[in-house]
């Protein structure tokens, strides 16, 4: 492991996210306690004494099999989801970056960009002023003024990304945002996520694309049933990951 | 919050005042939640903000012709004198009907933003009640139209409707509150939130004066112990004194239940905020 230095060899800032042996547990039969059905529920024990530490320019990878609990983490880490055992300290609030955004169909391009920073804590003028920025990065110039059910998904996709990062939060969550857009966007997407690195945020990213997270990340954890199998370089964890699954796969098949 | 550069603990829930104090900081973001809310409601109408003039004038409207002219509802009061404590009544009760439906669905609506962003979920409900808020000011100034036309002189004094309205607002946040807590652990809160509405709307001298209507002492206690009847009372007695008087103890009441409304829809409220959103 590599704690004292970044994967690319830069020194490493203070800590600015810390999660002390976190655990989230699901239980169905709470919610839903009306319904005679939901007795024999069972509690989903979806992440299992998970502990990390995050610095200021890091870029962390999470890796790991669906259902492996790398939402059911980066939900924790962003104060989303109430934990059963553990604890997350924080510099400040985690921003996060998810795949199903919370855009509002009828409202405008400018509307959901303003509506969307305030509700990253951004004030009423700061919103307006980064309208600009944010159209031209999402590259959405031509629909700002039509309601969003008008665009594309990729456009929406490519207006959230522009919004999430552009309100230049302390931490920044990712979960499989970078598959979105054209080519073109997606290198724009992973630059602009480590110049933010770079300007002093952490970045946290859940991706099950092993060629952007060998690009993006600094160090990568691989999260297995719940809990740290690996951590470390991202090309070395990449690999073991990789070996297992193949041999899970031929294991399957025979 | 806590010193700048040092760790806080996200996971633990706020204090009630660093919550109320999280709430204040999201103050623009309430508005903006509520001016969303109306922008995306008008996108369809041709007539946009003149619903807003248009609702209470056909509410009141229809009332007046069934419930004072068909049927005599305004027993001891010219129909003249009944149509601006009806116009009034009507409009205002509206309010506080749909601020609450509002409140109740609105951890269910903006379930996405509540999955994917952090802050005090308080936000929604009064961004809810906020939005609604807007159609007030156009009941009242319809309430006071018809009022200078039967014959009311208006003064200062109206405008202590104001106050009376903010009041009944209040008492309505904290409705919405309970509402928002108890809809997003049941979907039947909903369907049950009109039906609740109705049989108040009935006991609470919106379309009948209570003075006028109830003889015995005992109903008309009962009456008294509907936050409407009380809350919208003050709010009419500015500008129809004499058709709806107020008293001492309709006073403590609408303040008394205001009180318990905001303090028990906080602590509900407040005690469900970590699983809001979840699946």
């Amino acid at each position: 492991m590599d704690a004292s230095s970044g994967a690319r060899g830069a020194p490493l800032g203070p800590i600015t996210l810390q999660a002390n042996g976190v655990h989230v547990l699901y239980h169905p039969e709470r919610r839903r306690a009306f319904r005679a059905e939901s007795q024999t529920a069972k509690a989903v024990h979806a992440v299992k004494g998970v502990s990390l530490e995050v610095h200021e320019g890091e870029v962390l990878g999470i890796i790991g099999a669906n259902g492996s609990g790398k939402s059911s983490l980066l939900m924790a880490l962003a104060g989303l989801l109430p934990i059963e055992q553990g604890q997350v300290m924080a510099l400040a609030y985690p921003a996060l970056l998810g795949v199903r955004p919370a855009i509002r169909q009828q409202l405008s391009g400018t509307d959901n960009i303003i509506l969307g920073c305030m509700a990253l804590g951004l004030s009423r003028k700061e919103a307006v002023e980064l309208v600009p920025g944010i159209v031209k990065f999402a590259g959405v110039a031509s629909h700002v003024d039509l309601p969003l059910r008008t665009w594309s998904s990729g456009m929406k996709a490519r207006l959230v990304f522009a919004i999430s990062t552009s309100v230049e939060p302390k931490i920044l969550l990712v979960d499989e945002v970078l598959a979105v857009g054209d080519a073109e966007f997606r290198k724009r997407s992973v630059r602009r996520l480590r110049q933010m690195s770079r300007s002093s945020s952490t970045v946290i990213m859940v991706s099950h694309k092993m060629q952007q997270i060998q690009k993006v990340c600094t160090r990568v954890i691989w999260l297995d049933h719940g809990e740290i199998r690996a951590e470390g370089r991202p090309k070395r964890v990449v690999q073991m990951y990789k070996r297992y699954a193949s041999n899970l796969a031929d294991e399957m098949d025979s | 919050m806590t010193t700048p550069g040092a760790l806080f603990d996200i996971s633990k829930p706020l204090s009630l005042r660093a919550y109320l104090a999280d709430l204040w900081r999201h103050r623009q973001l309430i508005v903006e939640l509520a001016r969303a809310d109306l922008k995306q409601r008008h996108v369809d109408t041709a007539l946009g903000n003149v619903w807003y003039f248009l609702n209470p004038i056909l509410l009141t409207a229809i009332y007046f012709w069934i419930f004072v002219l068909i049927l005599g509802t305004n027993r001891g009061l010219g129909d003249a004198e009944f149509l601006p404590y009806l116009a009034i009544s009507v409009g205002l009760f509206q309010f506080g009907q749909r601020a609450t439906m509002a409140g109740a669905k609105s951890l269910i609506v903006n379930r996405r933003l509540v999955r994917l962003v952090r802050f005090p979920r308080g936000v929604l409900p009064i961004s809810g009640v906020l939005a609604e808020l807007a159609a007030v000011g156009p009941a009242l100034f319809v309430g006071a139209v018809v009022a200078v036309f039967a014959g009311e002189v208006p003064g200062f004094d109206w405008l202590l409707v104001i106050p009376a309205a903010m009041l009944l607002a209040l008492f309505i946040t904290g409705l919405s509150f309970v509402a928002a807590r108890a809809a997003e652990a049941s979907g039947d809160v909903i369907n049950l939130v009109p039906w609740v509405f109705r049989l108040l709307f009935y006991l609470s001298g919106v379309i009948y004066s209570v003075d006028k209507f109830i003889d015995k002492a005992w109903q008309r206690d009962l009456f008294l112990i509907n936050p409407f009847h009380s809350l919208l009372s003050l709010v009419r007695y500015p500008i129809v004194p004499d058709a709806s008087p107020i008293t001492g103890p309709m006073i403590i009441i609408a303040f008394g239940w205001t009180a318990v409304s905001l303090l028990l829809g906080l602590w509900l409220f407040r005690r469900g905020e970590a699983n809001y959103g979840r699946e």
